[in-house]
């Protein structure tokens, strides 16, 4: 049996209103997925100093050492027109992305699906399950040192404290997150996207550049000429374009051959 | 629409409506059925059937596809009256929650409108996917990690097994 945990309420529209926040916890996610079960727990966060099954995607493990990370997941009902992975995705995100630009004045970059970067380093990874709520895991790196990362034989992992010497705190932190998650979440149930396609579309900065884009197997190479939620649209060499859903897209990153390749 | 959040819009409401034809023009799509416990909808959409590039089926994809509606009433009607479990979005399918565990279900599995069937996959986010119908799968049309189409039938379930 879990221990009980310390609960916090923000002054927040939905996410954050209930906070649990464990020492120690199995994983903040299936604590989440359990809680799915009743739609009263719109909202609710979980927050955990140390997980010991932390979840990466499709059953690998996290890890984390206690007290250095937010590890956190919130549970939320979208409507199921809201329910698109490209949008529950920059949503995450983008709440990751506002928080660090909040925190260390820095803007974070968004690797394509989920991840979130430093300097090409990573410090955030977001794993979305969605059943009978949608439980979005975030996982941040926060006050690691570059050893605790070389050991654990991590060498493109960072944490938002090796950009700072200001001293961090895991649940100021794991607040200010939760106060752009809401925010964020507002904004898309009221249909206004325009923000949080401004965020992703610049955490990718890939827009009018050459890339490199993985499409159901298929490597495809052009301009980025065009991307919302529902669709990419890509300018081939021969100037043709073709659109994809995000969804059919496993990888989309800057071509770095596009540049030496120009006459 | 195969998932059952908390709080979703009624799917009878006219607005629900209007904001799925839009999304199916959107997607080119010609058919959408939508269930909501043992109520029906079968939206269909005349002409400009797989209009949309962006949809497009790649040529390796071997997986068998929804084809688009033609005017018969009963169009790809499998053989008895098996219900069709079909993909809310694009994406990988899984067979199993993660590698090393036995599949959700199997041919001959019993499923109630609860049970896990699979996960699909799209941009590292996961979505179980219910039976939301009861009976006996009958017919497994897709295989663990195969990419799959919006709408793509992944399961037919004997109702009567």
């Amino acid at each position: 049996m879990m221990v009980s945990p310390e609960i916090w309420h923000l002054d927040t529209k939905v996410i954050g209103k209930s906070v649990w926040c464990f020492d120690r916890l199995n994983s903040t996610s299936t604590l989440a997925a359990q809680l799915a079960a009743d739609p009263g727990n719109n909202g609710l966060a979980i927050l955990a100093e140390e997980q010991t099954q932390g979840r990466g995607q499709h059953g690998r493990v996290w890890e984390s050492s206690p007290g250095v990370s937010v590890l956190l997941s919130v549970l939320i009902f979208p409507p199921a027109i809201y329910r698109l992975p490209s949008l529950l995705t920059a949503w995450a995100a983008a709440g990751v992305g506002e928080t660090i630009q909040q925190i260390l004045g820095i803007r974070a970059a968004i690797k394509w699906p989920n991840d979130i970067l430093i300097d090409r380093r990573k410090v955030c990874g977001i794993l979305i399950e969605q059943g009978r709520g949608t439980v979005a895991g975030i996982g941040l790196n926060v006050r690691q040192t570059p050893l605790d990362f070389s050991k654990q034989g991590l060498a493109m992992a960072a944490s938002l404290q090796n950009f700072t010497p200001h001293p961090l705190n895991t649940h100021e932190v794991a607040r200010a997150l939760l106060r752009n998650l809401d925010d964020l979440y507002q904004q898309l149930l009221e249909g206004q996207l325009d923000q949080l396609l401004a965020l992703w579309k610049n955490g990718l900065g890939l827009l009018g550049k050459a890339v490199v884009l993985e499409e159901r197997g298929r490597t495809r190479r052009g301009i980025l000429e065009f991307m919302d939620f529902e669709r990419i649209t890509l300018r081939d060499i021969q100037g043709q374009l073709q659109s994809f859903p995000p969804e059919n897209i496993s990888q989309l990153f800057a071509d770095s051959l596009a540049a030496e390749s120009e006459p | 629409m195969a998932d059952k959040p908390g709080s979703k819009p009624n799917p009878f409401d006219v607005e629900t409506i209007r904001e799925m034809v839009r999304l199916m023009t959107k997607h080119g799509l010609s058919e959408l059925d939508i269930q909501d416990g043992d109520r029906k909808v079968r939206l269909k959409r005349e002409g400009k059937e797989g209009a949309s590039s962006a949809v497009a089926l790649p040529a390796q994809a071997a997986a068998p596809v929804v084809s688009a509606a033609p005017a018969n009433p009963t169009p790809s009607a499998p053989p008895k009256n098996l219900i069709d479990i079909k993909s809310p979005t694009p994406g990988t399918f899984y067979s199993q929650e993660k590698p090393g565990t036995p599949p959700y279900v199997s041919k001959g599995t019993k499923v109630t409108p609860a049970t896990i069937v699979c996960q699909i996959e799209a941009m590292k986010l996961f979505n179980e996917i219910p039976a939301e119908c009861s009976g006996t799968i009958a017919e497994i049309l897709v295989e663990n990690k195969q990419p799959v189409e919006y709408g793509q039938i992944l399961f037919r379930v004997d109702p009567n097994g």
